[in-house]
């Protein structure tokens, strides 16, 4: 199956940062498929996003040994390009759904700029209203022509969902689509998307704070922290095989419907800048000396890739 | 189901109207009050004044009868306010006529200087800030930071000054002083505003002479007003194109230019609208400067005249009318907000 | 109590760059200067009468050069840094002082109190301040004080708006909730917790203000209404000097220019300051 999206050694680096903010990520992501991007507040996994649609400021600098969608590399592409890329082929969803839609337009009114721009409007109105019926908004003609805060938040979402679908994109990138919303329309939203990523074989980036959320729908998964990667593999083997320290107090850390939590990870403010050595160190329960003087790389450990000195020799718990 | 033509919804735009209404009526009586009070306390006797300072003892008294100043106060008060509603003003003691009819002739002239100008720093204004918020790195910045910072701290009085001495005395591209000369050319006094009045005739002769007159008073009005808003354009359109709903029209592929007027813009008027309303309330007393500097015979030379020779009947119509416009214009502006933001429209 | 425990004074000297600081010392030195010893700083005597120089061009001699009476503008313009300088000075001050006091209050009574307060802030921000002073000036007599009370009258109102505004989200952080359970008076809590941290922009508004009040009060006495003939007051100058501004262009000229610079100055702290405060 070949990849739709692929990175080698991105790395994203704000103006008059001491860190880059995502520092030599690599990822291939399938038509079909759904790849969770999973980290805490901080660890670059938004900027990943920004990054790949290219929606960041012109002055933050993107570097890569490879980015590219559908073959085309995207980080030459000119900005008409960009442009038409984002309104025919990239799709995406964004977190807080009252502040993602313009407050004085209509819904419909939104959408269909998206559609203008892909330059299917107004032959794409039908497949419009289609897929709101599709993700559950009912009697879609007439929600179009209201104002954004008649809807309730997990509406916004789904609304926001299907538009980013008209065009028939090959990529979804949905950054923590469901953290403003209450649990219960959590479900359904990630359901939503799970059963439209097999229907019309999209390449689904999830990104997330919430393993939870991840669990459910993703194939397999990257764990960020302080911009690094530190693991990534298949979501299943990820559950039972974690093989970093920060995957495993994540992982040991959610809270779980069966049970109290079992470990919570150490307190700490978004960790210190660590300028070499593993970016996790410093709250690492298992650090050692060499831990904090070389950074790990990712290597593959029964099935995973796992950037951490500790993982390479058998463990003994 | 939309809320503005139910009956319930009628009825309460009728109420909102109503209190709109109260409201600048309230305003215009505190002011109105006000302004017979300040009259009332003024150490000189305005008998004596109105008679003219030659006046023998009896006329005065005459005329400190006519005028009611021998009436109990609250007396004077409920006739102040009867005259004001019947549109009688009292005299004017310098031209000796009906302050009414000063004002009325007065109103084109100073009309005229502000339409053309507050046209000119409304419309400039916001482009330039528009502008710069559009395109936010660049050699322009500087320039326009530096005219934003400068053009608020900029007396009128001095502006005009230059202008005059420089542009007119020393050039001698515009008048000195003055408005158009309807008597001297014979044009028709139309709308009593000389630019309106020449291009009603259709001679370019006409329409130069009259617009390098008013040239001067306008270019000074304008370099003074602009920064404010350009400034305000500028903020808060950058503001608004920092918010979440921008990145998501982007991320759908939406041109820039398409973003920054049809989805942003409309956001970013509100503050912009309430300041231009702010200014053209506040028009009439900002003419006064110009007027006296130009000579320019409209309402504020007129102020300033009555407040010269303390005439005042003169003085407090001028107070009040300029009060009234001020709440008036104000209130008007209150009404397009509901236009811009949806949220506004529906009643609770 | 020394200056540096005035709430805020010392969290803005350690935000402000040496620059800024410098910049604003620099302008306070002046200002004191110009307003406590002015014959130190004017070479001549402001009100003497030497017709036999009158309309000299700008010398050596005379800086700003000479007006219809043969007075040395420049030591006119200096002397009469108190009468609009000083003046514009207490005028912003005392609105400042009040607006904010007022703007507190009505914050932390809230409710009807609140609303009646503002109001009554309302109905003074509808009058168009030029012919307001006009008619003060008409009953209490024209001169520098009626002005005064004209302008302060028309000023304070957007000290209450802008500090009942900030006051108001400001009561909902926590740790006023902490300080009343302590036991804290409302005044107390007032003074000590909340105006404090309204400062820095009622800093800003202060400086800026200083600049247009200057303005704004040099530009009544152009139209007579404030200062009255002897003062040098910086309108005043302006208003004899425009009868002969097309042959001694620099009576009113230069005056004018110093107006603009020193209005500008405060506007440029002003605005330096607001965009240190937002970081932007």
């Amino acid at each position: 199956m070949t990849a739709i999206l692929s990175a080698r050694g991105l790395t994203v680096r704000y103006p008059g940062a001491r860190r880059p903010a995502v520092e030599n990520v690599s990822f291939d992501l399938s038509a079909g498929s759904t790849l969770a991007v999973v980290g805490e507040s901080g660890s670059g996994k938004s900027t990943i996003a920004l990054a790949i649609s290219r929606l960041l400021d012109p002055a933050v600098e993107i570097r890569a040994d490879l980015l590219t969608f559908e073959g085309r590399d995207l980080l030459t592409m000119d900005r008409a390009g960009l442009r038409r890329l984002r309104a025919r082929r990239i799709a995406m969803v964004f977190q807080s759904p009252f502040g993602s839609w313009n407050p004085t337009r209509t819904i419909g009114a939104q959408l269909t700029d998206g559609l203008r721009a892909a330059g299917i409007w107004p032959s794409g109105r039908d497949r419009l209203l289609t897929l709101l019926r599709r993700v559950g908004i009912h009697e879609p003609a007439d929600r179009l022509r209201d104002y954004p805060h008649r809807f309730s938040g997990g509406m916004l979402q789904r609304a926001m969902i299907a538009g980013a679908l008209v065009a028939r994109p090959s990529l979804l990138i949905a950054d923590e689509p469901t953290s403003a919303l209450d649990t219960t329309v959590q479900a359904e939203i990630l359901d939503i998307l799970d059963e439209l990523r097999d229907e019309h074989q999209l390449a689904l980036m999830l990104i997330s704070h919430d393993l939870g959320v991840v669990a459910r729908v993703a194939s397999s998964t990257l764990v960020l922290y302080g911009g690094r990667l530190v693991e990534s593999g298949p979501t299943t083997a990820l559950y039972r095989n974690a093989g970093h320290p920060y995957t495993r107090a994540l992982l040991a850390a959610a809270p779980r419907l069966d049970g109290p939590r079992k470990v919570r990870l150490p307190a700490l403010a978004p960790g210190p800048v660590v300028d070499h050595g593993c970016a996790f160190a410093p709250r690492c329960p298992q650090a050692e000396s060499r831990c904090a003087e070389t950074t790990p790389g990712l290597r593959p450990v029964s099935g995973l890739n796992v950037a951490c000195h500790l993982a390479e020799t058998p463990r003994s718990t | 189901m939309p809320g503005s033509t139910s009956i319930r919804g009628v009825g309460s735009r009728l109420v909102r109207l109503a209190i709109g209404l109260g409201w600048i009526l309230l305003v215009v009586w505190i002011a109105v009050s006000i302004t017979f009070v300040l009259s009332r306390l003024v150490p000189a006797d305005p008998a004596r004044l109105a008679a003219g300072l030659d006046a023998g003892p009896e006329q005065v008294a005459q005329v400190r009868t006519d005028m009611g100043l021998d009436q109990p106060l609250p007396v004077q008060y409920l006739r102040y306010l009867g005259d004001l509603v019947t549109g009688d003003l009292g005299d004017s003691i310098q031209t000796r006529q009906p302050v009414l009819d000063d004002l009325a002739a007065a109103v084109p002239a100073s009309l005229e200087l502000i339409l053309l100008s507050y046209l000119g720093y409304a419309a400039i204004g916001v482009l330039a800030g528009i502008a710069w918020a559009y395109w936010p790195r660049g050699p322009h910045t500087g320039l326009l930071r530096f005219t934003g910072v400068i053009g608020v701290a900029v007396p009128v009085f001095w502006v005009g000054l230059l202008l005059q001495i420089v542009f007119a005395g020393k050039l001698q591209w515009f008048p000195v002083a003055g408005n158009f000369d309807y008597g001297g050319t014979g044009v028709p006094k139309v709308t009593g505003m000389g630019l309106v009045d020449t291009i009603l005739t259709g001679e370019p002769g006409l329409i130069g002479q009259a617009a390098r007159t008013v040239a001067l008073p306008v270019t000074t009005l304008v370099i003074t007003h602009i920064a404010v808003t350009m400034t305000l354009m500028r903020s808060s359109l950058a503001e608004q194109l920092r918010r979440p709903y921008v990145r998501t029209a982007r991320a759908r592929g939406v041109t820039e230019r398409r973003l920054v007027f049809v989805d942003a813009l409309r956001n970013s008027l509100n503050p912009v609208i309430t300041m231009l309303g702010l200014q053209l309330g506040w028009s009439l007393g900002g003419v006064v400067i110009i007027e006296v500097i130009f000579s320019w015979p409209g309402l504020g030379l007129y102020a300033y005249h009555a407040f010269g020779a303390f005439d005042y009947n003169a003085i407090m119509a001028i107070t009040i009318l300029s009060t009234v416009v001020f709440v008036v214009v104000n209130a008007l502006v209150g009404t397009l907000y509901p236009v811009l933001d949806p949220r506004l429209r529906e009643s609770r | 109590m020394t200056v540096w425990q005035v709430p805020g004074v010392a969290a803005w000297r350690l935000r402000r760059p040496r620059a800024a600081e410098w910049w604003v010392g620099a302008t306070v030195f002046g200002i004191a200067a110009l307003l406590l010893v002015p014959g130190w700083l004017a070479p001549h005597d402001p009100y003497a009468l030497a017709v036999s120089e009158r309309f000299q061009a700008p010398s050596v001699a005379h800086p700003f050069g000479t007006d219809d009476a043969g007075r040395d503008i420049f030591s006119r313009v200096v002397h009469g840094a108190r009468y609009s300088l000083g003046t514009s000075l207490i005028v912003v001050s005392v609105a400042a002082v009040f607006g904010t006091a007022y703007g507190a209050v009505a914050a932390w009574s809230g409710g009807l109190v609140d609303r009646i307060l503002m109001r009554v802030v309302d109905v003074f921000l509808a009058f168009p301040y030029l012919v307001f002073a006009m008619a003060i000036a008409a009953s209490l007599g024209r001169g520098l004080g009626s002005t005064l009370i004209a302008l302060v009258v028309l000023w304070w109102p957007s000290y209450a708006r802008m500090v009942r505004g900030q006051v108001l989200s400001l009561l909902k952080d926590q740790h006023i909730k902490a300080a009343r359970t302590l036991g804290a008076s409302g005044g107390q809590i007032l003074r000590w917790h909340v105006v404090p941290h309204t400062y820095d922009q009622v800093t800003v508004r202060y400086t800026l203000d200083l600049g247009q009040a200057l303005v704004a009060l040099t530009g009544l006495s152009f139209l007579g209404l404030g200062a009255q003939p002897p003062s040098p007051e910086w309108g005043l100058l302006i208003a004899d000097a425009k009868q002969y501004a097309l042959t001694a262009w620099w009576a009113a000229v230069l005056p004018g220019l110093v107006v603009f610079l020193v209005a500008l100055n405060f506007m440029a702290i002003g605005d330096r300051l607001r965009r240190d405060g937002t970081g932007r």
